[in-house]
């Protein structure tokens, strides 16, 4: 009898500071930009109000820890992780930033470390797209392209006008 | 009366934009949208209760507005600022201060806007693009978007005087 093979991939481990870790595919961060200028613009959500210049496109830059937990990421220089995602395989691609306290860490993920979202972490849960166990922690990996898009925007929106 | 500079637009244009700058913001406006520049010499400065800074005109007057760079009301005018802008309304015109003010062709000057990002958008912000100009982040908002703004923060105002 052959055992089943256990499936590897590899991924980008993310720190966001304040004990926030998650994780994208290892296809999902396209470059890491240290200390870029960033520009504030007014009248948006607390969690995304600056924008970086990357290859002539303006792109929004997430503050998660902001979003979670409602502090801002806090560090001597701007690390910003440039995450590539798409709406659906037909679409092109999309680039948007997410603030980092230090560069992404690339990590090999099996099968078998999946495991249920922490309930102390349930505030992952509208853009967890599964989670895993990493070094003695539950790690969520992020729906980049739900995180971005048009419907997650409206939730949020809809929470802050109610 | 002075005027500073008269906006005439003869045929409408889509990259003729007028540039409104104060506290390093810089906010793009079709110049379709405009009824007039003037020189801040030539408004009535007073405090109101509707959160403007004064009025201009006689008989039917415009109410001035002044923001900061984060687009909140201001009820006193800095000293920086040495014109305002009178954007097209359905009653009267409704005025914004600013330090410095010139025409703009975004064509001319190779300037590409796009569209704000959709996780940055909320229901009240009069942003519809940004665009880079002179390495600074410029916000372009449609006229009629700015009025809304505008009136709606002035209704704001007067609420929290109740």
């Amino acid at each position: 009898m052959t055992e089943p093979t256990i499936k590897t991939s590899r991924a980008w481990l993310l720190d966001f500071g304040y004990h926030l870790q998650a994780a994208v595919g290892l296809h999902e961060m396209r470059q890491v930009l240290i200390a870029p200028e960033l520009f504030d613009v007014p009248c948006t959500p607390a969690y995304c109000s600056e924008v970086v210049l990357f290859q002539q496109l303006i792109l929004p830059i997430f503050d998660i820890p902001r979003l979670l937990v409602g502090r801002q990421i806090m560090t001597s220089r701007h690390v910003i992780g440039i995450a590539v995602y798409q709406e659906d395989p037909n679409q092109p691609l999309h680039y948007g930033g997410l603030h980092l306290i230090t560069t992404p860490t690339s990590i090999y993920v099996n099968d078998d470390q999946v495991c249920e979202l922490p309930a102390q972490q349930q505030y992952w849960e509208p853009f967890a797209i599964s989670c895993f166990f990493h070094q003695g922690i539950a790690v969520p990996i992020i729906n980049l392209s739900y995180l971005f898009s048009a419907q997650f925007n409206r939730r949020q929106q809809e929470k802050i006008n109610n | 009366m002075k005027t500073a500079a008269k906006v005439t637009t003869p045929q409408h244009n889509l990259y003729r934009y007028v540039l409104l700058r104060f506290d390093e913001r810089y906010l793009f406006v079709p110049q379709a949208d405009v009824h007039a520049v003037e020189i801040i010499a030539d408004a009535h400065l007073t405090r109101t209760t509707t959160g403007s800074v004064g009025w201009f005109g006689h008989g039917s007057e415009s109410p001035l507005f002044c923001l900061d760079k984060a687009l909140m009301l201001l009820l006193e005018v800095p000293e920086t600022r040495e014109y305002f802008v009178l954007f097209k309304a359905a009653k009267q015109p409704i005025g914004l201060t600013c330090d410095e003010v010139e025409n703009i062709n975004l064509q001319r000057e190779h300037l590409h806007r796009q569209k704000l990002p959709t996780v940055m958008k909320t229901t009240y912000s009069p942003i519809s693009q940004l665009v880079i100009y002179q390495s600074q982040l410029g916000c372009v908002c449609q006229g009629t978007d700015l009025v809304h703004y505008l009136t709606q923060l002035s209704k704001q105002f007067m609420q929290s005087r109740r």
